[in-house]
C-alpha cells in the first residue's frame, strides 16, 4: 500500500469488476463482462455451467490475471496477483467443497488458517479469544468438536465462520449450499443475510437454485457464455426472467406428462449392504422395489451411502451382503443380465463411470452393444461401418453436437458427453433404468432434454430408479421419494404429497 | 522467469506421433556426452552405433535376427499394456518357452523323428510361454498379488531352471562340460531363408505376428474389450466387462509370443539350449512396446531400431573398445526419455515472466 493514501473504510466491502476479459488460448471464457457489488449487499451470481461465474470470481481472488479489465475494491482500483493479496484486502471465499482438516478440532481449524499462526500456539489465550469472537457471531459451532465428527451444516458455518474469524469483510460463497439440507440452507443464508444487513458483511454467491436468490439476495448479476447477459435487483424479477436470460433463445425439450399405470415389480433390493473403498459400511441392509412404470426417487446429501448403492448395482462394487433380483432373477451386473434385463444406467460424471476418453464417439455409443449383430459378426469380428452408421443416426436424433462420429468423446462438452450416454443407454427398449446425479453440472438445454427421456422411458414402463442431490429434481420426476441417511432408507413418501420439511429432516437424521 | 507444465485443452496428437522422436534424439544428445565423458569421440562413436550396422549385408541380416523376437515380445506385451496388466516378466516366459521346446529336441536327438519335431516345437514353447504368464496373472485375479512384481520375480527362478537343465540332465555327453545340450537335429531347426545366411524363418513369423496383431486390436470383439478395460476401467465395469478374464486372456497371449520367440531363438541362431540365450530381449521389447506406441507397425520399426542397438554396441565395443554395457544404459535413458516426452502429449511446457503475477490454479 502506498503512503499516505486513505486505509480502506471498515465494515462491509463493495467490489466492482469493470471490463473483465479472460482469455485462455483462443478460447474467451470472460468477454468484457461488469459486476458491481454494493458494499452491504447480498448479490447473486447465476448463470449455467460454462457461463463464466467461476472464472470471474476467481479472477477477482486473483487465482487468475484478468487478460483485460480492472477490480475495484472498496471503489478503488487495485491489482490482485494472488489470492494472498486478496485475503490483505479483506477478501474471501468459500468453496463448493470444505477445505477444513477433518482430523482436527475446529478451533485448531480456525487458528492455523491465520497467515501468522506462531511457532508455539499458546491454546489458552487463542481459546480465550475465540470465545470471545463466537460471542459476537450469529453461528454457534463446537469449538472443541472434531471436524468429522460434526454435520455438513454446521462444518459449512465453519468455514463462513473461518472466513469471519480471518476478519474478510466482502464473501463470495461458490454454491454454498450443495451439500446442504433446505433447512441448514436456510439456516446459514439466513445468518449471513442478517450480517450483511446489520453492515458488516457484503456476499456474493454462485448459485443456480433460484428459491435462495429469491429469499436472500439483493441483486443479481446473470452470466451466459461468458457474457454479461443481464443483472437488476431482485425485487422486480421473477425465477421465470431469470431462467430466460440464463438460456437465451434456445428452446427446452418438453417434458412428457407423466401417463400409465403402474407395473410389476422389476428391479427388488434385498437386504443390501456394501462397504466403501475406506472398507466402514456405506450402505446398511437396504431393501427397495420398484415396479415398472413408476419412478422411485432417493434423496439425500451426497455421502450418505448413494454413491455405493449406485456403484453396486452397477457392477463398479461387490455387495457386502444382500441381493439384487430383476424380474425375479438374481442380478450380479455381468453383460449378459444387463442385456437380457435391458438395464441401463446413466451415471453422474459420464465421462468418468461410462466412457472411455480416448475413444470415438461411435465407439463410445456402441459399448453396450458392440459384440452382437449388427456390430459384430461370427462372434469375433468387428464391423466398422455398422458402428459408424448407428452413431450418426443417435448423434442426429439425441441432438450430439461433435464433429464427426469418430472424434474422441473427451473432446466433446459434459452436456454433450452425457447425450452420447443418453443415447446408448435409453436408445433402444429399457426395462430398468439406474439414473444417478444424470444432470450434474450440465446446461439447461441437456437438463431438459434428459428429464424428458427418464420421463418418456417411465411412460413406456421402464422402472426407473433415481438417485439425486438435487431435490427439485426429485419432486419433479419421482413418483415415489426414499430419503437415504448414513446408508438407510429412513423415510419414504409419495412424492405428490412430499412435505420438503420433513424431507429435509430426515435427511439430516432427525 | 519460472517454468510451469500446463495442462492441455486437448490431447496432442502430433507430439503423441513425434514423441519418440524427440526422445531418440534427446537421447543421442545424452549418449555423446557419455561418450565425450568416457573420453571417445561422440560423432565418430555414434557413427560406429546407428550407421555402420546399416552398410553391410551380415550387420543387417543380425538386426533382422536380433529384432525378431524384440518385435514378438513386444507384440504380446503390448495388448499387456493396453489392458493395463503389467507383465515385466516376458524375459522369463522367453526361457521357459524355451525350456519347454528344447524338451522335444533332447527327446529326439539322434531318432529318425520326421519333420513334425519343429512345429511341435514351437508349439511346446508358445504353450510353455503361456502356462509361465498365467502365473502371475492368476495371483493377481484370485489374490490381488501385483503382477508387476510376481512377473519379475518369475523371471530368476526361470533362468535359474534353465541353468540347472543345461548343468544337470539335459547336459549333452560330448559337451566338455560345457552347461549346454547337444547341437539340435536338423529337424528340431529353424530353417535359414538364404542359403548360407543368418536370416531365419522366425522373422516371418515376426511379421506374421505383427499383422495378427494389428487385426486383433483392430478388428475384434477381444481387441475392442483390451481397449476399453484397459483405458477406462471403471467405464468397463459399468459395462460389465470382465476384466479379470482379459487380464488373463492377455498374459497368456503376451507368454505364448514370448515363449515362442523364446524356442525360435534356442532352435534358430543359438541351435542349443545354454545359458545366456538372451540378452535381455525381455526387458528391451518393454522399451520396443511403449517405443512404438503399443502400435503392431510401430513396434516393428522399433524393434529393429533397438536391434541395431545391440548390433551397434557389439561393434563399438570391437572398433572402440566401448563397454557392452553402454547398449543397456542407451536403452534405459531411452525408455526414460520415451515416458518423460509423453507427458507432453498432454502437458505443456510454459515460460511465465514476472512470477507473482499469475499463480497456477487453471483448470
Amino acid at each position: 500500500m502506498i503512503i499516505g493514501e486513505t486505509p480502506l473504510p471498515s465494515g462491509a466491502l463493495g467490489v466492482d469488476a469493470v471490463a473483465m476479459t479472460m482469455r485462455f488460448g483462443d478460447f474467451t471464457a470472460l468477454d468484457n463482462v461488469e459486476l458491481k457489488v454494493r458494499p452491504g449487499s447480498f448479490h447473486a451470481l447465476l448463470g449455467e455451467n460454462g457461463a463464466g461465474k467461476s472464472t470471474l470470481v476467481k479472477c477477482i481472488m486473483g487465482y487468475y490475471r484478468a487478460t483485460e479489465g480492472d477490480v475495484l475494491v472498496g471503489g478503488r482500483e487495485q491489482t490482485i496477483a494472488n489470492p494472498k493479496e486478496a485475503h490483505a484486502l479483506g477478501l474471501g471465499m468459500v468453496y463448493q467443497h470444505f477445505t477444513l482438516v477433518p482430523a482436527m478440532t475446529v478451533a485448531e481449524n480456525l487458528v492455523l488458517a491465520r497467515d501468522d499462526v506462531p511457532a508455539v500456539v499458546n491454546w489458552t489465550k487463542e481459546k480465550k479469544e475465540l470465545d470471545a469472537f463466537l460471542a459476537r457471531m450469529p453461528f454457534k459451532v463446537p469449538l472443541d468438536a472434531r471436524v468429522s465428527d460434526i454435520s455438513a451444516g454446521e462444518r459449512q458455518k465453519c468455514e463462513i465462520l473461518k472466513q469471519l474469524y480471518l476478519k474478510r469483510r466482502f464473501l463470495i460463497l461458490d454454491e454454498p449450499t450443495s451439500v446442504l439440507t433446505p433447512g441448514e440452507a436456510d439456516e446459514v443464508l439466513g445468518m449471513l443475510r442478517a450480517m450483511v444487513v446489520a453492515g458488516d458483511l457484503t456476499i456474493l454467491m454462485i448459485t443456480h437454485k433460484f428459491r435462495e436468490v429469491m429469499a436472500f439476495a439483493d441483486d443479481v448479476t446473470i452470466l451466459r457464455r461468458g457474457k454479461l447477459a443481464g443483472h437488476g435487483k431482485v425485487a422486480e424479477l421473477t425465477p421465470d426472467d431469470m431462467a430466460r436470460t440464463m438460456i437465451g433463445a434456445e428452446q427446452l425439450t418438453v417434458q412428457p406428462p407423466r401417463v400409465g399405470e403402474v407395473g410389476e415389480p422389476r428391479l427388488q433390493l434385498t437386504k443390501l449392504t456394501a462397504r466403501d473403498d475406506a472398507c466402514a459400511i456405506a450402505v446398511h441392509g437396504v431393501s427397495l422395489t420398484v415396479r415398472g412404470g413408476e419412478i422411485v426417487g432417493i434423496a439425500g446429501v451426497s455421502g450418505n451411502g448413494q454413491r455405493q448403492l449406485v456403484e453396486v448395482l452397477a457392477g463398479q462394487r461387490e455387495a457386502e451382503s444382500g441381493d439384487i433380483h430383476v424380474r425375479g432373477d438374481l442380478y450380479l451386473a455381468n453383460r449378459e443380465e444387463m442385456r437380457r434385463h435391458k438395464m441401463f444406467l446413466l451415471p453422474e460424471e459420464p465421462l468418468k463411470n461410462a466412457c472411455v476418453g480416448g475413444m470415438s464417439v461411435a465407439d463410445n455409443i456402441a459399448f453396450r452393444e458392440f459384440d452382437r449383430a449388427p456390430f459384430a459378426s461370427g462372434g469375433w469380428w468387428l464391423n466398422r461401418s455398422a458402428f459408424r452408421k448407428d452413431a450418426e443416426r443417435k448423434i442426429g436424433l439425441y441432438k450430439i453436437k461433435t464433429r464427426t462420429p469418430d472424434t474422441p468423446i473427451s473432446a466433446l462438452s459434459g452436456g454433450n458427453v452425457q447425450r452420447a450416454v443418453l443415447a446408448r443407454e435409453l436408445g433402444g427398449e429399457v426395462e430398468v433404468l439406474i439414473a444417478a446425479n444424470p444432470c450434474f453440472g450440465l446446461d439447461f438445454a441437456a437438463v431438459a432434454q434428459i428429464h424428458a427421456e427418464i420421463m418418456a422411458a417411465r411412460n413406456r414402463g421402464a422402472a426407473v430408479l433415481l438417485v439425486s442431490e438435487d431435490l427439485d429434481e426429485l419432486l419433479e420426476l419421482s413418483d415415489r421419494l426414499v430419503v437415504m441417511f448414513h446408508g438407510e432408507f429412513v423415510h419414504e413418501a409419495r412424492a405428490s404429497e412430499a412435505d420438503l420439511t420433513e424431507i429435509g429432516r430426515h435427511m439430516a437424521g432427525h | 522467469m519460472q517454468l510451469v507444465l500446463e495442462k492441455r485443452a486437448e490431447r496432442s496428437n502430433m507430439i503423441a506421433l513425434i514423441s519418440p522422436l524427440i526422445a531418440i534424439g534427446m537421447t543421442l544428445v545424452t549418449m555423446s556426452i557419455l561418450f565425450a565423458i568416457l573420453g571417445k569421440n561422440p560423432i565418430t562413436a555414434l557413427g560406429v552405433y546407428f550407421v555402420d550396422p546399416l552398410t553391410d549385408s551380415y550387420s543387417l541380416q543380425e538386426i533382422a535376427v536380433k529384432a525378431t523376437p524384440l518385435v514378438m515380445i513386444a507384440i504380446g506385451l503390448s495388448f499387456c499394456y493396453l489392458a493395463n496388466a503389467w507383465n515385466i516378466g516376458a524375459e522369463g516366459q522367453f526361457l521357459i518357452g524355451a525350456v519347454a521346446g528344447s524338451w522335444l529336441a533332447v527327446k529326439t536327438q539322434g531318432t529318425d523323428a520326421g519333420p513334425w519335431v519343429l512345429p511341435a516345437m514351437l508349439l511346446l514353447g508358445a504353450m510353455g510361454g503361456a502356462l509361465y504368464a498365467l502365473i502371475p496373472a492368476i495371483c493377481k485375479v484370485r489374490f490381488g498379488a501385483s503382477e508387476i512384481l510376481t512377473s519379475l520375480m518369475l523371471v530368476y527362478v526361470a533362468d535359474l531352471f534353465l541353468d540347472y537343465l543345461v548343468r544337470g540332465p539335459w547336459r549333452d555327453p560330448k559337451g566338455f562340460n560345457f552347461p549346454t545340450t547337444a547341437e539340435f537335429d536338423p529337424v528340431a531347426t529353424v530353417p535359414v531363408l538364404i542359403e548360407g545366411g543368418r536370416l531365419h524363418l522366425g522373422g516371418i513369423i515376426a511379421l506374421v505376428a505383427v499383422a495378427a496383431g494389428a487385426v486383433l486390436l483392430g478388428m475384434t470383439i477381444k481387441g475392442f474389450e483390451i481397449r476399453v478395460v484397459g483405458a477406462a476401467p471403471r467405464a468397463a465395469r459399468f459395462g460389465g466387462f470382465n476384466s479379470n478374464q482379459l487380464i488373463l486372456l492377455t498374459f497368456a497371449i503376451s507368454g505364448a509370443l514370448a515363449g515362442m520367440a523364446g524356442i525360435i531363438e534356442v532352435a534358430g541362431p543359438v541351435g542349443h539350449l545354454q545359458p545366456g540365450i538372451s540378452p535381455g530381449y525381455g526387458f528391451t521389447a518393454i522399451i520396443v512396446a511403449f517405443l512404438g506406441r503399443l502400435n503392431p507397425v510401430g513396434i516393428l520399426i522399433a524393434g529393429l531400431f533397438l536391434a541395431l542397438t545391440f548390433i551397434g554396441g557389439e561393434q563399438a565395443q570391437i572398433a572402440m573398445k566401448i563397454p557392452l554395457d553402454v547398449t543397456k544404459v542407451f536403452q534405459g535413458i531411452l525408455l526414460f526419455f520415451v515416458l518423460a516426452c509423453d507427458s507432453l502429449i498432454l502437458y505443456r511446457f510454459k515460460l511465465i515472466f514476472a512470477s507473482p503475477k499469475v499463480s497456477s490454479g487453471a483448470h
